[in-house]
């Protein structure tokens, strides 16, 4: 399934005119793929600030080799995929932290404050439950989680990004699966159920 | 829609909430005035072609560099000469006797040694431990030293203002110079070696 948040790859005659330095057309593509950027390197990283630099570095590092991008090769969104996906990894290894959880509180207390309080505490409190799940995931599990079940990469492109083949993407994304629900199931249960179950807690 | 990884409908209810919210990240507006930014102070890219040329011209230029340098070689200015070379000429006698290894030989038995037949025919030269030379700037400890090892006429000792015992012996004497990093000995002390190292 593909994600419906995910733009579909710029048109050669808007990329023709960024290869050539126009900075307008830059910013247009800018535009179309930064949430899609920052998602994933939010995903990637669990911290809000490390997602703004790589960003920044990635929109950067592709303004500077976007001459070196071939079409034929592989979709533009396939591409900008593995710059912040390297970018991702080596902030990952040079900081060698784990996922904060400071871009959901933020979530949560934002959330406190929609029409149906108590829902979006409970939709809030899950999503705490399963980020805070895929954070302790390894790298290698979390990108392809990430990128096939969240952002809706099919295998091939997911394949394309990671460098790696289909049949080990399926078998790796097998595996993290797994490993996330036995996590999820362990760790999340008790907040699981009962926000899954309102009215069991409901006086 | 983003495809759900869970088969339970509460795991699948967690995860359609964390897709949820991820959905709505965002950086902010400022994100894209610093990316642009930077992208503007960027020099834009020279064409491939231009820089295939620049590439050629830089390496025409490595080449000819490296071939003007291998001319050159080896260069015109004269090589300075050795250390042991300047310290030879100071003292005013040809070659170092340290350029040939010395060969270790059995002591004489102790017979001999006590009968003082070792340098029995050789006359002898009695030098101080260590001598200051005249007119030789002192011994820094700092400095980096070199010994040398010589064979002087005695004449060249008496040269060097020492009083000899016996003037018109004639032979020669091995010593020991120390020479400074300018090439200037510093001091000069008499080896002992046995007879058979003396020949």
């Amino acid at each position: 399934m593909s994600d419906s948040s995910r733009p579909d790859s710029p048109d050669p005659a808007l990329l023709g005119r960024a290869v050539a330095g126009d900075q307008d057309a830059f910013a247009e593509i800018y535009q179309r793929y930064h949430q899609v950027v920052y998602r994933f390197g939010c995903a990637m990283t669990g911290s809000e600030p490390a997602a703004e630099d790589i960003t920044q570095e990635a929109f950067v590092a592709l303004f500077r080799e976007l001459s070196r991008y071939d079409p034929n090769r592989a979709a533009f969104t396939t591409y900008l995929y593995g710059i912040v996906r390297n970018l991702s990894r080596e902030r990952l290894r040079r900081e060698r932290r784990f996922l904060s959880l400071d871009v959901l509180g933020s979530r949560i207390e934002a959330a406190s404050y929609t029409p149906d309080p108590s829902g979006a505490m409970a939709d809030a409190e899950l999503a705490s439950q399963v980020r805070r799940t895929l954070g302790q995931l390894p790298a290698r599990y979390r990108e392809l989680i990430v990128l096939c079940d969240l952002h809706g990469l099919s295998y091939a492109d997911t394949a394309v990004v990671v460098n790696i083949s289909i049949a080990a993407v399926r078998s790796r994304l097998h595996r993290g699966r797994q490993i996330l629900r036995r996590q999820l199931t362990r760790i999340a249960s008790p907040a699981v159920r009962r926000a899954g179950h309102p009215e069991r807690c409901a006086i | 829609m983003t495809s759900a990884p869970f088969d339970d409908p509460h795991l699948d209810a967690a995860w359609r909430a964390y897709a949820g919210l991820d959905r709505q990240l965002a950086p902010g507006p400022e994100l894209e005035h610093l990316v642009l930014a930077r992208c503007r102070a960027i020099p834009a890219p020279a064409p491939r072609r231009q820089r295939r040329v620049v590439f050629a011209l830089a390496a025409a230029a490595a080449g000819a560099a490296l071939a003007l340098t291998a001319r050159a070689w080896p260069p015109l200015a004269p090589v300075p000469a050795p250390i042991a070379a300047r310290a030879m000429a100071v003292v005013g006698y040809p070659p170092p006797v340290a350029s040939r290894p010395l060969r270790r030989k059995a002591m004489p038995p102790p017979a001999a040694r006590a009968a003082g037949l070792m340098n029995a025919g050789v006359p002898r030269v009695e030098l101080p431990a260590a001598l200051m030379l005249f007119d030789a700037a002192p011994v820094q400890l700092s400095e980096p030293l070199q010994m040398v090892r010589l064979r002087l006429p005695r004449e060249a000792l008496q040269a060097l203002g020492l009083a000899l015992l016996e003037p018109d012996a004639g032979g020669v004497v091995d010593v020991d110079v120390l020479v400074g990093e300018d090439g200037l000995p510093r001091d000069i002390r008499q080896v002992r070696m046995g007879r058979e190292q003396r020949q």
